[in-house]
């Protein structure tokens, strides 16, 4: 770890239910004032973690500190550690004000102090005019902001997120994705995500943890876990590609599809490579750069650019198409790519 | 008839029609279990009592005045207070009983509802005189009280007996209501109020209880009104020493045959009720304003 100032610390954590082990030696340092992501498809494990962080969950070994205490022996309603439900949680029977106001009332705050943080906080979440509604008199993003204000007006060291934007209109996610990260910047607190959903995880984060069946697979900046996936279920599970598996023999790649592929020597141990999409062109089946030559399967279009997919030797690539002039089915065509362009795996 | 088209159709056009014939028994039952008989107790409660039973003339307003005595006051109060009492207990136990059966895995909280509402299955007097036997003298009560050095002790034909066996008889009641609402209750609003910070006094004090009211209030009148009405209980384990409101209203109609005092006695205890019934609407009418 190049920073030094750890907050909340993970260490050989693992949990089991039954024969499922939902948590399998997990460990991961999140830095103070960090946007983090824990991501994963459903039933990864983030969710175990979360709730042990909460205190929800104990597990059964590993150790978790936040500012170097251990937070395992304290209950939850005593750790600095607030949740956002994915559902929101939110009290049906109180106003916004009452709601928000719960968790400073809890720490027996006058009320006149606990009436201003509400105030200041409502403000930050522009939910002012709401103060006296009831939850279900409010919109799904306006009960988010709700859930979202009473979770940071008691100024946790740690904030947990519970696929804060699932429940979500597509259009509001976009607003509140960028509401969260002015959010976190404004009021300096360290958030933990835990998504399903690559994009929120890829556009928020800072850094993002990618689990898998209560194992960490990888963690590492967005643009990293793009760029140098290490697995082939990263490479698969972030972002599109095309994975060719095979062995790596005297610099060229032995596989069931793209026979005599060349390629450089970072290869050497690798399971299988990738091709993301943006790295491979479209060409006439007689242009000289084509690596594999084959027929397009079907086309995408997807607004500002189109997704082409081509079989060549029994694998189907995608393909981000550059041309003005779409393929059709059926249509022979060559691929070409960069000879730095394939990502080496080295773990399935 | 056949197919589910033409059903239809029947049902849109004869709606009116069958919608009145659908009433007809709702409104024979009503009529001549409720209305009727309630006319008759309203007129009894302004007429003299006959020599032998039965109501004769002329109108009068002695009934009404003679419940304000002490004497018939004191009765009320008491049984006001022993069905208070009886279900606060009864609130007591019911409904960390419905806590913990929404706890347990779906097979066993079956079981247990099951073993709630078994007592049913038995006769009320019989579970009534099986109480006897436990309490007397003789009882194992006793006689386990007699092993640690604290017995013998009569318990029976006192006011504890009456309000336990009050307890007892109704607690079915409390907990059937009140499961429901904990059912309905998202166990997350649990984990957020403990999340922001409360303890397990405040948790309960201000989310699990105002969130399940309506069925606390639902358990607690399902327990207050047969109480308060009850004379079997207060009987067969009161003995003679302590009257309810219901052995006096027994009492008027079949011992002392003044018909127009007992009449005038269960509109008293009915307007009650009726009052009991109407805070409870109003507060349910408050807890639907949160919505689901």
């Amino acid at each position: 770890m190049d920073s030094g100032d750890v907050l909340l610390d993970i260490s050989g954590v693992s949990r089991s239910f039954g024969d499922v082990r939902a948590l399998d030696d997990v460990s991961i340092q999140i830095r103070e004032n960090e946007f983090f992501a824990l991501l994963g498809p459903s039933g990864c494990g983030k969710t175990t973690l979360l709730r042990v962080i909460a205190g929800f969950e104990q597990p059964d070994s590993g150790t978790v500190t936040l500012d170097g205490v251990d937070l395992l022996p304290i209950p939850p309603e005593k750790r600095a550690v607030n949740l956002m439900f994915q559902s929101y949680a939110l009290f049906p029977h109180m106003t916004v004000e009452r709601n928000v106001g719960y968790g400073l009332a809890c720490e027996r705050l006058p009320r006149d102090e606990i009436s201003s943080r509400v105030d200041e906080v409502l403000t930050t979440v522009g939910l002012t005019d709401k103060r006296n509604a009831l939850p279900k008199t409010l919109s799904g993003g306006q009960r988010q902001r709700v859930a979202l204000a009473r979770a940071i007006v008691k100024r946790p060291r740690l904030l947990l997120l519970d696929e804060p934007l699932s429940a979500l209109d597509r259009k509001i996610r976009g607003e509140m994705q960028m509401e969260l990260k002015r959010l976190q910047h404004e009021v300096g607190i360290t958030f933990v995500v835990v998504t399903h959903d690559q994009d929120e995880a890829m556009s928020l984060a800072d850094r993002v943890a990618v689990m898998d069946r209560g194992v960490v697979r990888q963690l590492d900046t967005p643009l990293d876990l793009y760029r140098r996936p290490r697995s082939i279920f990263v490479a698969d599970f972030i972002g599109n590609s095309t994975i060719l598996r095979g062995r790596f023999d005297q610099g060229t790649w032995i596989g069931d599809s793209a026979p005599g592929l060349s390629v450089p020597d970072t290869c050497r141990d690798a399971i299988a490579l990738a091709l993301r999409p943006e790295a491979l062109t479209i060409v006439p089946t007689d242009d000289p750069r084509a690596r594999v030559r084959g027929e397009i399967v079907e086309v995408f279009f997807q607004g500002d650019h189109a997704l082409a997919q081509l079989r060549a030797d029994g694998t189907v690539y995608l393909a981000v198409l550059r041309d003005d002039v779409l393929p059709r089915r059926g249509d022979p065509r060559g691929l070409a790519w960069d000879e730095s362009a394939p990502i080496p795996l080295f773990e399935e | 008839m056949t197919s589910r088209t033409s059903a239809g159709v029947r049902r849109h056009g004869d709606g009116p029609l069958l919608r009145a014939l659908a009433s007809v028994p709702a409104l024979t039952y009503l009529v001549i279990l409720m209305a009727i008989p309630l006319a008759l107790v309203i007129a009894y409660a302004f007429l003299t009592a006959g020599r032998f039973g039965g109501v004769q003339g002329p109108v009068t307003l002695d009934n009404i005045t003679r419940m304000f005595q002490p004497l018939y006051l004191e009765i009320l109060v008491s049984s006001v207070v022993n069905a208070g009492i009886a279900t606060a207990f009864a609130f007591l136990i019911g409904f960390p009983a419905a806590l913990v059966i929404t706890r347990l895995s779906p097979t066993w909280q079956t079981a247990a509802l099951v073993a709630v509402v078994l007592p049913f299955w038995t006769n009320f007097l019989i579970r009534t005189y099986a109480w006897i036997v436990l309490l007397n003298r003789e009882g194992f009560l006793s006689d386990g009280l007699e092993l640690v050095g604290l017995g013998p002790v009569e318990f029976l034909y006192t006011r504890q007996a009456i309000i336990l066996g009050l307890t007892y008889a109704y607690i079915p009641l409390m907990v059937l209501p009140i499961y429901a609402s904990l059912q309905r209750l998202d166990p997350q609003l649990l984990e957020a109020a403990q999340n922001l910070g409360a303890g397990p006094w405040r948790r309960f004090r201000t989310v699990l209880l105002p969130l399940t009211l309506p069925g606390i209030i639902t358990g607690c009148l399902f327990v207050f009104i047969p109480s308060l009405g009850n004379f079997v209980i207060p009987e067969l384990l009161g003995g003679g020493n302590s009257q309810m409101i219901g052995n006096l209203i027994r009492d008027q109609f079949l011992k002392s045959r003044d018909w127009p005092f007992g009449s005038a006695l269960s509109l008293m205890v009915l307007a009650l009720l009726v009052i009991i019934v109407m805070l409870q609407a109003s507060a349910s009418r408050r807890t639907r304003k949160w919505g689901a």
